[in-house]
């Protein structure tokens, strides 16, 4: 009942100060720094949220486009045109740079490139000894290696290359491998031939072995399997052509009825076409048909018959598109054509460097399908295109 | 520290007002974002989709409206060809070869101008060549039309000529059956331009939609292509087009070619029957949705945290008052009730604040009132203790007063009597319940002397004080009861003759009396229930609750430090300590009246 204490000495005169104490302490326990440093943090961390945000949008750096270079010519005449041509399409496509380096003037027409679009910006480098009109194997090949240390100099990432040698071939991968001081090697791209040369990045090219087939098929079929043919030629000097030999006569196994001519070795146009004629001139045998495996056989076989105006008589089944085989071709004197696509050689070439740079997968071997054209069907809407790649002037 | 810690941990309770506050202000805000993006993004790409596809349709436009117009101006050329070859029936004549020379070196995208007759002879041609035979002129599409719809000007699709020697070359072929009189007779002839197609390749290659957009050409006939950029790659079998849906579409259609999505416009040529199909990739024309999506989910993101920090600031400001009270009524909890929270922050606090310090008020006043009342009580209980001794007393002390009377020992009844009246003013105080030191001993005395006298002098007394705590002040009617109870239940029944001493001095901060007598003594369940409550056993003329009542009333008044203890032995004697404090003044708050008629 009474047991509750009571402090009865607290004097209300104090209670004022009591109060005042009170709040003294109420505003200590929330220090006014604290609020301050809360309120700036917070602005702070806004303000840098925002700020981050705006750059989070643009981050979309474009990046520098990977720059690819071109040895020219790559192959002959047309062709090489149209390797340039199907690299140019794929680097539009893949947002690369084309740089094309001239190691020596094509033996082809003059070709302007297409109308320079907005993307694929192209960059043409010529050596200074390229305008030399004429100019020995050697030197072509020393050219052809200075090209492309010139496009590496020049910050090429990536080389498209149809060398003229092994040799050529080696020097310009010795070139590749060392020019980046952290070791990191240039992809290398070898177009239209083959070579045994270690740390080639890719090969594009034909599959000879079936274009050798195609041929031997072709002309089997023109001499309804009976007669006689001659072999066409230069020296072996790459496995390309070797192959091409030999898919011929795996062909011609299969029909008895067919004799072949040990192959006459011939190099120039001209040769071949006194080759041609001393093969034809034979009293014992009679040729009925020439495989010519290269471009100058064709042509210098094309000669002999047109001379002899004999191109009813005998069949020739050739390889390559060159304007005056084509020519050839739509008069008769030669039956058949077997056709690299150089358009599709020179996009697969530069779609695998562009793999090799972004480490995708490349393939360490693109077989380009080649196909048959006759007299026939040569100005077939698809054939067309593919004979006749670009528009002239 | 720790305490922070604790406040910490149960202001993140879900229940909590800054949790409540700041997920549904994030979540709120969140949806609403989300909402207004989710409409925006669909309003956005929309937009950018018609833009897209407007500028599509518009580049389109424009390449349709140069090839028909490229188109129209080959057309004039051929009826101006036309007219200067074949004015007179006849094509011969320098005059004629003369004009047609002009117009070949005037336009340099004509090739060949060739005039033959309907079974394919050559008539006439600028620039003069031979004609192949190996080209089968009679089997070539242009001648065949040409034959087949005379009088109507048809175009050929884009093929090579090879007509004449030369390089190969692109031409669209312009070919028409014309009926002309010659001699007297009619006689068809067909009469060629070939036209460069390189002009219309250029005008198609220009176009740029996007970085890899184009534009192809088909015929509207049979769908065969009649440009496409790259027209290689759809030979080699690397690309397609969709050319049935191009054939049939009109306007705009959305297709997918290698995984991506393609924008198609189909315009058609006038004149020719040819269709130009512009392609656009959307990733390169508009902003495509993931990338809309990506840039909306990290405003939101950044929105949210945000909307966090802000709402956990604003939480914590709000809460901060409600928490400061919340530790005010802690305070008052612990029994101060002098606290107050000042008037501010927001409204509803404000409110909250000053209904906490008006009922804080209330509860002050309520408990000044109680204590009033507690103390008004307690006055009344002293009272009524205090009238409880007087009455017995005097009962006692009148039959003595008799007893002597009877027994004609008028001395010590006029000391008694005197005694009495003095020990009666003394009590009565003019009803004050304090008392000095001085008059509490007198009291004892005058007590003291009416008891010796009513026991024969059975007992002696001795009373000292300090002489410096004579004029202190005490609760009245403390040791009567003490000594009625040291003669009653010691002294009373003691053999030999009994002392009592009264002693008063000063202990620290408090002053003493103590009471000793020789007496019997007490057994500890004695003494234990002297101050417990029990009444102890009635011996004759004690109050019984006397000592007690002692005790309680110091307590009442002191509070708790003070009262009384005892120390006996049997046989020995007891001893009891009063314990008070020192005061010297009078308190304020004990009233003066109360003259009470006794």
């Amino acid at each position: 009942m009474t047991d509750n204490k009571i402090n009865r000495n607290v004097a209300h005169s104090v209670e004022g100060l009591n109060m005042r104490v009170l709040l003294k302490k109420i505003v200590a326990s929330f220090p006014g720094v604290w609020k301050c440093r809360l309120v700036t943090r917070t602005a702070a961390i806004g303000l840098l949220l925002i700020c981050s945000a705006c750059g989070l949008s643009n981050t979309d750096v474009t990046p520098v486009p990977p720059r690819i270079a071109l040895i020219t010519p790559a192959g002959t005449g047309e062709l090489a045109e149209a390797i340039r041509l199907g690299a140019e399409a794929a680097a539009k496509e893949s947002g690369a740079e084309l740089m094309t380096v001239e190691a020596y003037p094509s033996d082809g027409h003059v070709y302007t490139p297409a109308i320079p679009d907005s993307v694929g910006s192209q960059l043409q480098v010529k050596q200074a000894n390229a305008d030399r009109p004429t100019m020995s194997r050697s030197a072509r090949e020393q050219a052809q290696v200075d090209a492309g240390a010139l496009a590496l100099k020049q910050g090429a990432s990536a080389l498209l290359v149809d060398p003229l040698s092994e040799k050529a071939l080696g020097d310009i991968i010795q070139e590749a491998q060392t020019t980046h001081s952290d070791g990191t090697v240039v992809p290398v791209i070898v177009l239209n031939d083959e070579f045994s040369v270690k740390g080639i990045t890719s090969i594009i090219s034909m599959d000879n072995m079936e274009a050798g087939r195609q041929a031997g098929q072709a002309m089997a079929e023109l001499l309804k399997g009976k007669g006689h043919i001659a072999l066409l030629g230069p020296d072996p000097v790459n496995s390309g052509l070797i192959q091409r030999e030999q898919g011929v006569m795996e062909v011609m196994e299969q029909y008895p009825d067919i004799q072949v001519e040990p192959k006459a070795i011939c190099n120039t146009r001209d040769g071949c076409w006194q080759t041609a004629k001393q093969l034809l001139d034979q009293p014992e045998v009679h040729v009925d048909g020439f495989i010519a495996l290269q471009e100058p056989a064709s042509l210098g076989a094309a000669d002999e018959l047109n001379r002899r105006n004999a191109a009813d008589k005998v069949r020739i089944v050739g390889f390559g598109s060159e304007q005056q085989q084509l020519e050839q071709l739509q008069e008769g004197v030669l039956d058949h054509l077997i056709v690299l696509n150089g358009y599709s050689a020179g996009y697969l070439g530069l779609n695998q460097a562009v793999a090799r740079l972004n480490n995708q997968q490349v393939q360490a071997r693109v077989l380009l399908e080649t196909k048959l054209v006759s007299t026939d069907n040569m100005f077939w809407m698809d054939n067309q295109k593919l004979l006749f790649p670009l528009y002239n002037e | 520290m720790g305490l922070q810690l604790r406040s910490r941990l149960r202001s993140s309770r879900v229940s909590s007002i800054r949790f409540i506050i700041t997920w549904s202000f994030s979540v709120f805000i969140v949806l609403v974002l989300t909402i207004m993006a989710m409409l925006l993004h669909d309003k956005f790409t929309q937009a950018a989709e018609r833009s897209a596809e407007l500028t599509t349709r518009q580049i389109v436009d424009q390449v349709s409206y140069n090839l028909e117009d490229y188109v129209r101006s080959m057309s004039h050329l051929y009826r101006a060809i036309e007219e200067h070859m074949l004015r007179d029936g006849t094509w011969e004549g320098e005059l004629v070869d003369k004009q047609l020379d002009t117009l070949l070196s005037s336009r340099e995208d004509i090739i060949s101008i060739t005039l033959l007759d309907s079974t394919g002879q050559l008539l006439k041609n600028r620039p003069t060549a031979e004609l192949k035979p190996s080209a089968h002129v009679t089997q070539q599409g242009w001648f065949q039309s040409a034959l087949r719809v005379p009088d109507h000007l048809s175009f050929s699709l884009p093929h090579i000529q090879n007509m004449y020697t030369g390089p190969y070359k692109w031409v669209v072929s312009m070919s028409k059956g014309i009926t002309i009189r010659q001699n007297g007779q009619d006689r068809q002839v067909i009469l060629l331009v070939d036209i460069n197609f390189k002009q219309m390749d250029e005008l198609s290659r220009r176009v740029s939609l996007g970085q890899r957009g184009y534009v192809y050409i088909i015929d509207e006939s049979a769908g065969n292509i009649v440009y496409h950029p790259q027209q290689q790659l759809m030979y080699m079998g690397l690309k397609s087009e969709n050319i049935e849906q191009a054939l049939v579409a009109s306007g705009s259609y959305e297709d997918e070619a290698d995984g991506q999505k393609r924008l198609n416009t189909v315009k058609s040529v006038g004149n020719i029957g040819w269709k130009i199909v512009g392609v656009a990739y959307l990733d390169e024309i508009m902003t495509t949705r993931q990338e809309v999506n990506g840039y909306l989910i990290r405003v939101l993101v950044v929105v949210l945290v945000l909307v966090i920090l802000v709402s956990l600031f604003l939480s914590s400001s709000l809460t901060r008052p409600i928490r400061r009270m919340e530790r005010k009524m802690k305070a008052v909890e612990r029994g101060d009730f002098n606290v107050e929270l000042p008037i501010e922050g927001p409204l509803e606090v404000e409110r909250l604040s000053r209904r906490f310090n008006l009922m804080v008020n209330k509860i002050r006043t309520l408990m000044d009132e109680i204590i009033h009342e507690q103390e008004q009580k307690r006055r009344l209980e002293l009272e009524a203790l205090q009238a409880q001794i007087n009455p017995h007393f005097l009962y006692n002390t009148l039959n003595s007063v008799v007893r002597m009377v009877g027994m004609s020992r008028n001395e010590e009844v006029i000391t008694m009597i005197t005694s009495l009246s003095r020990l009666f003013r003394i009590s009565l105080s003019q009803g004050k319940t304090i008392i000095t030191i001085r008059e509490e001993l007198e009291h004892a005395q005058h007590y003291l002397t009416i008891q010796q006298m009513r026991f024969k002098r059975k007992f002696n007394f001795n009373i000292h004080a300090d002489e410096t705590l004579l004029e202190c002040l005490t609760l009245k009617l403390v040791l009567q009861p003490l000594i009625e109870n040291a003669i009653v239940h010691g002294i009373e029944y003691h053999m030999d003759e009994g002392s009592i001493e009264v002693d008063v001095y000063r202990e620290g901060n408090k002053l003493v009396f103590r009471i000793t007598d020789n007496g019997v003594g007490m057994t500890e369940e004695q003494m234990s229930g002297l101050l417990s409550g029990r009444p102890v056993v009635k011996s004759g003329a004690g109050s019984g609750v006397a000592v007690r009542n002692v005790h309680d009333r110091i307590r009442l008044y002191y509070g708790e430090g003070y009262g009384l203890e005892f120390a006996s032995e049997l046989e020995e004697g007891t001893t009891v300590w009063v314990r008070i404090p020192i005061q010297t003044e009078q308190k304020e708050d004990e009233p003066d009246d109360g003259q009470q008629d006794q």
